[in-house]
Formats: C-alpha cells, structure tokens, sequence
C-alpha cells in the first residue's frame, strides 16, 4: 500500500468531523501534506484551510498548481510572509496574518473562516513543529485544544502534521490525545 | 461527482468570504457596532431587548462592538467605573467610543480631560469617523481641558466643622464643583485621568486618597455613569494608584497590551462590576480603523502577567 491509499484508506473510515493527526519523516513531509490535501480537495470535495507556519503562500500555490490541486477551494491562512515583510500580494483566497506566534489571531481567523465558508471542509494546521518553533510548547498546547474542540463543537474535519520522533513528547501525548487517530507515514 | 464538484465549486464565492474574514478580523465588518450606519438600529434593538424589568434596576451599555456581551445586562446606571491599563492599551479610544454610542443615543455626554486637549481628543474622534464637529453642535456633548493645579486646597487648621480627618500636614481638601453650563446634567462622564488629578497631590499620598473618595462620592451624587481613566503599567496586578480607587470604584475594565515575543497583543477584561455578572475572563480586543473590537469569544493564549 503505497502513501496515498494509506491516508485515503484511514480517512475514508472515520465519521465526518475528524481529527487526525498525521506523523512522517522530515523528507515526506511535504508529499504527504499535498496528497493529502488533494484526497481531501479532489476526492472528498472538502474545502480546505490551511493555516501555513511552514511556507509562505506563494511557494504553496506554486506547489498546489504543481499537484493540480484546486486552489479555488483552498484558503490560505498565511503566518509567514507578513513577519518576514515578504511582498504581501493580493490573492483572492489567501489571508496574511501577523505571526506564527500571533495565536489569538490564527484563532480569530479560524474561527471566522469556518463560519463563513459553506459545505463540507477541513482545517489542516502545517505544522506542529514549525507553531513550536515560534510558541512555547504549553501555549501552543492551549492553543491547538481550543481549536480543536472549536472543530469538535462545528464538525468540522481537522488535520495536523508534525514529524515522527521530532516532537517534544509531552506535547505531542497532549495533542494525540485530542485526536481519533494518529496516522504514521 | 463531477456534477457535485461543479456545485460544490460555484457555490460560494471565495474572494468574497475572504474579504468578510479579513473585515471580521480588523473588526470592520457590518455585523459590529464599527459602522455607523448599523448603529442606531443596534441601539434600538439593544435598548429594547436589555432588560430592565426583572430587577427594577437600569442598565446601560457601552456600545463597544463585542464588549457588551461580556454582561448579563449591562452596566449598572450610576456606577463610578475605573478604566484601567498601560499607555496605548486604549483607554481613551474606549471611553471616547463610549460616548460617542450615547450621544447617538440621544444622552448627554462631558469628557473631563486632565490631560489632553480638547483639539487633541476631537482628532482621535475624527481618525475612527465619530465626527465630533457635529457631536459637540448637537448639544449633548462637552469637552474640557483641567489642569490638575485647578484642584484648590483649603487649609482649615481647627475646624470644628470638618467632617474628614485631617491629613498630617493639617489640610483640608476642597473640590471645586464642576461647572458646567446651566440646563447640561451630563448622562455620562469621562474624567481622564485619575493618575493626571494624583499628581497634583506629588508627596501628599495621604490627601490624593482622602480627594480621591471625595472625587467618587460627588459623581456618584450626580447620578451620571462615570468612567475614571487609570494609567497602569502594561501588565498591571495592581489597577489604581493607591489601591483605594479599586475599592471606592463600582466597576473596574481592564486594558492589555500584551507582549508576544516581537508582537503586541491586546486584550480586555471586566475585572469587577457590582450590581451585575459578567464574563470572569480575559478576551481578545482590536483597535480598527472604526475603533475599538472585543472578541468576547475569544480567549487570550500565554502568560498575561510577567513574574
């Protein structure tokens, strides 16, 4: 069973309103996230929102185009480019927030965008390390527990992504305990 | 599939959601109180549906868009109310913002600045759209400018007559009344601030609290709901010069400007109201370019107070 029917096969089983935790090496990471995302996109035809701690929002349209994912049904909450004082070009489906560590308003812009967005979707936090990077572990753990359950309360479908054996231990039992499912690729 | 992804896809319009996110987010979004058009309809509707009835009391509100829903009802009428918070938390801007809300409402509205000028507090007014030319032509609004120095001490060593102890320095202290004009008995007041009107009283702790007691009962005698601004530090434990404000004050909001690692993150509380409940919780606040926004919702993550 390769990656992709790997994901697909564990999604497909789980009632709507889950939450998965996704667990791969640093070199998979970023394959494991696109097909995930266009299973999800393509397959499911969830909306997504992809909260980005890792890649500025240009890199990832370029890398959807590349997997021809539809960003028509993608908005990107986008942690990166402002604190970095990247050029902030208008895109119609991406929204530039202050910081990875600005969590009160990645919470805000969350919460807003599963209100507003109809139909089926999912939440996709990339990553758990990169958040860990800028937040201290304790907060971040507040943090993802308050989406979480936000998620929980909406049955809406959320999706993490961290690295196997990367992650302080502690924080990583907290959040998987949150989770229907950790899924190790 | 391919007919449901096609329906899936025109449903919504995902440009426009964007912009409803992102005004949501500044706090600009036609559903707040920001837009002035919204205003007198929420007011309206707000008036009609807080209720009164049950316990006898008045309740009035804010008009900051989010921060009313942190009550149950309101806050109680009357109350002398502290405005607590580090510089740039936003006191003014709410307390401005309050009174624009009432004046629209039709109340009668007097800011007492200690500290900035008149021009001054008009240009914040005009940077969030609340035109102030046409607030202070309507009659219900005064601003003025006090200097501190214009709190007069009596001195009357061995009057029999006072009914306040004296001070070790054997002075009594005399609040001149406030004059307004004849016929303008002011819903609400601001008197910003506190900390300004301490100064004053540099080296005499003893007789700024003995004033500060006496500042409290004449506005509470007034019958106007009163917000008193208290400058703190950014993370304050304490929320008044001497403590006793705290004690004399009915209610006392608290403004955060709290610091995350490069960032600043404001936040807001209702850290006491008697006569009413209310949130026990620290939420998320904005300052947009229509004013100020609480996230009643939202909570704050991290540490609020250094150790």
């Amino acid at each position: 069973m390769n990656d992709l029917e790997k994901i697909s096969q564990e999604l497909n089983n789980l009632p709507k309103g889950w939450i998965v935790m996704l667990e791969t090496s640093p070199e998979k990471m970023l394959e494991v996230s696109l097909s995930t995302i266009k299973f999800l996109s393509d397959e499911k035809n969830y909306i997504g929102i992809i909260v980005s701690a890792s890649r500025p929002q240009k890199n990832l349209i370029q890398l959807y185009q590349q997997k021809k994912i539809d960003i028509k049904k993608i908005l990107i909450l986008d942690c990166i480019s402002k604190s970095q004082s990247l050029d902030l070009e208008e895109a119609s489906n991406v929204i530039y927030l202050e910081s990875v560590s600005s969590l009160t308003n990645i919470s805000l812009a969350i919460t807003a965008s599963i209100q507003r967005i109809p139909g089926d979707k999912f939440v996709f936090i990339d990553s758990i390390n990169s958040m860990l990077i800028h937040n201290k572990p304790e907060v971040f753990a507040q943090f993802i527990h308050g989406i979480l359950t936000k998620l929980r309360i909406g049955g809406i479908n959320g999706l993490l992504i961290s690295l196997e054996h990367e992650t302080n231990k502690e924080i990583h039992a907290e959040i998987a305990q949150l989770c229907d499912r950790i899924v190790k690729i | 599939m391919d007919e449901k992804k096609s329906k899936q896809s025109n449903i919504f319009d995902m440009a426009k959601i964007k912009a409803e996110i992102e005004n949501k987010l500044k706090g600009t979004d036609d559903k707040g109180y920001s837009t002035g058009g919204t205003l007198e309809q929420k007011t309206q509707q707000l008036h009609e549906t807080k209720n009164e009835a049950k316990t006898g009391k008045k309740f009035v509100l804010t008009g900051v868009s989010g921060f009313d829903e942190l009550f149950e009802n309101g806050i109680p009428k009357g109350s002398n109310i502290l405005v607590a918070g580090g510089a740039g938390s936003g006191k003014t801007i709410f307390c401005l913002q309050t009174l624009w809300y009432h004046i629209l409402c039709g109340e009668k509205c007097f800011y007492m600045s200690f500290e900035e000028s008149e021009k001054r507090l008009m240009e914040h007014m005009e940077d969030f759209g609340w035109n102030p030319e046409k607030l202070l032509a309507s009659g219900n609004f005064k601003i003025k400018r006090y200097l501190p120095s214009d709190i007069h001490y009596v001195s009357e060593k061995g009057n029999d007559n006072a009914m306040f102890a004296k001070e070790e320095d054997s002075q009594l202290l005399q609040l001149e009344p406030v004059t307004l004009e004849e016929g303008f008995n002011p819903d609400f007041v601001v008197i910003d601030s506190l900390t300004a009107i301490a100064s004053a009283f540099m080296g005499k702790e003893g007789s700024y609290r003995f004033y500060a007691e006496r500042l409290f009962r004449f506005f509470e005698n007034m019958g106007s709901t009163n917000y008193f601004i208290t400058e703190t530090g950014q993370m304050p434990e304490t929320f008044s010069q001497t403590g006793v404000e705290e004690f004399l004050a009915d209610g006392v909001i608290v403004l955060y400007n709290i610091k995350r690692e490069n960032m600043r993150e404001r936040a807001i509380e209702v850290l006491k109201m008697r006569g009413t409940k209310h949130q026990e919780r620290i939420v998320a606040m904005k300052i947009s370019e229509k004013g100020m926004v609480v996230y009643p919702k939202q909570e704050i993550f991290g540490e609020i107070h250094t150790k």
